[in-house]
């Protein structure tokens, strides 16, 4: 054979070497450990990261058992012989996703595992990844710390509340009643301005009952036990919008809802939000000539996101931040009646449900408020 | 010669493709070959199989990056004798950039005991 007969095969084989060389770089860069075994369990592979948590030189951990180099622990016993991933994989799983401990000079720090079992020429293999989770695995403990605080907290603010709204009316009952006394049986020895001052009394007494009423709505949603069913949204949606039209019978509003809405969620509250929100998007098209309402779904970042949009007042986004606090109003009440609880109500419900809310507008040309309602917590989806 | 005295040191050389350039006949003697017999073979001929996808994924990490992890420091590590069993040795590997490459250079010392 010529010389220059090989050249073809010389070139493969730098290409293969290439190509090689390329995947060990990136293996060898990547910050989680790999490391794969023969079908003996001994290493024939490992990346710097790996020889760097097992704190040895990569060329002597080769040959050595992969259960050996990995002294992994669960719950403070060390995972040895066959119930080792490494041996494991060998012989019994194909796939593993776990989560260990290991320490090393002292220093104890969590790892999560993930090997799956490969077979060349018919032999098993075992690949295993680690990765180092101990910041977000400490992380998470104490945001669940925080939240646990956060819901003794919220708990304790809530019992207050009500409480409070409570103890409240009776003395406001004892005000509205005494005003109505006085118009009643002392009308006669009253000038029209003395009248005029007890009726706006009773006004503000009744104003005061209404935001005390409200308290208590918002106390109760948060109180309340979720039940979780399949929701028929579209039909929902018609239905409160129905109750709306028949409220105000003189009102043309166009109203569009898509069809085949569901989520899962607790009903009675699903309702108190939607309801909030359609009777928002209600009111602010008021003075909107060809009025229109449109509640539908789209999907952000892979996630369904309900909405209802209007082409009402709308709102400056640079208060957005406010449109969901608690008696918070964004237009004056001689403009558009209310209290400013009812946004309040939804984003409470639909936090309740583990979902976000959020809303988009502008003065003059509607609002859209957009939910997520993701599903049932442990229901595995 | 028995290459299982310390005191021999024997060269072995590799081109940048992984094929055996040159090897003393002593250790092609040790590894039950004849030293005609190996040049021209893969490199692979004499790792260990559970060494192999580590020395092809070095070698052609270090062709593409020029980067060594493994030259010119002491190594001992297993070669492979033509009847598969496993032999120590200590390696002292280096490169040498050459006009059409590179050319890989080992001096390796047989040590007495039998390795795996």
């Amino acid at each position: 054979m010529p010389d220059d007969a090989l050249d073809p095969y010389i070139a493969l084989i730098g290409e293969l070497h290439a190509t090689l060389g390329r995947l060990g770089l990136a293996l060898s860069l990547a910050r989680d450990a790999f490391a794969w075994t023969d079908r003996q369990g001994r290493i024939v592979w490992c990346n710097p990261a790996f020889a760097r948590l097992v704190r040895a030189d990569h060329i002597a951990v080769l040959g050595t058992a992969l259960s050996d180099r990995l002294p992994l622990e669960r719950a403070g016993r060390r995972v040895v012989g066959d119930a080792h991933p490494a041996r494991r994989l060998l012989i019994a799983t194909d796939e593993l996703d776990e989560v260990y401990e290991l320490a090393f000079d002292g220093h104890r720090r969590v790892f999560a595992v993930y090997g799956r079992r490969g077979e060349i020429d018919g032999e098993p293999v075992a690949v295993l990844v680690i990765q180092d989770v101990t910041d977000s695995v400490r992380a998470r403990a104490e945001l669940e710390r925080l939240n646990a605080r956060l819901d003794a907290a919220n708990a304790e603010l809530e019992a207050f509340s009500y409480s409070v709204s409570h103890d409240l009316r009776t003395p406001l009952r004892a005000i509205d009643g005494f005003s109505q006394a006085l118009v009643e049986d002392y009308a006669r020895v009253l000038d029209r301005e003395g009248i005029d001052c007890l009726e706006r009394l009773r006004a503000a007494a009744r104003s005061m009952g209404r935001l005390i009423e409200d308290l208590q709505r918002l106390a109760r949603v948060t109180r309340a036990e979720l039940t979780w069913t399949d929701v028929d949204l579209s039909t929902m949606c018609r239905a409160i919008a129905a109750e709306l039209a028949a409220s105000e019978p003189d009102r043309a509003v166009e109203l569009v809802v898509a069809d085949g809405l569901t989520v899962r969620a607790d009903e009675r509250l699903l309702y108190q939000a939607v309801q909030n929100l359609i009777a928002n998007a209600w009111k602010f098209t008021g003075k909107t000539d060809r009025a229109r309402i449109e509640i539908g779904s789209m999907h952000e970042h892979g996630e369904p996101v309900l909405f209802v949009r209007d082409n009402g007042a709308g709102f400056d986004m640079a208060r957005a931040d406010k449109l969901f606090a608690a008696f918070e109003r964004l237009h004056s009440t001689s403009e558009f009646p209310g209290t400013g609880i009812g946004l309040a109500i939804a984003r409470r419900i639909i936090h309740r449900h583990g979902g976000r809310i959020w809303a988009e507008g502008e003065p003059g040309r509607g609002a859209t408020f957009y939910f997520t309602v993701p599903a049932e917590p442990g229901s595995g989806s | 010669m028995e290459l299982t005295n310390r005191a021999l040191v024997a060269v072995l050389v590799a081109d940048h493709v992984g094929l055996i350039a040159h090897v003393d006949a002593p250790l092609a003697q040790a590894l039950g070959w004849c030293a005609h017999e190996l040049v021209g073979r893969p490199l692979a001929t004499i790792i260990p199989p559970h060494l192999q996808d580590a020395h092809h994924l070095g070698f052609s990490r270090f062709l593409t990056t020029h980067q060594p992890m493994v030259l010119e420091r002491r190594l001992t590590l297993s070669v492979a004798t033509r009847a598969g069993t496993e032999l120590s040795a200590e390696h002292v590997i280096t490169a040498i950039r050459i006009e059409t490459g590179w050319l890989f250079a080992a001096a390796i010392r047989m040590q007495d005991s039998h390795a795996g």
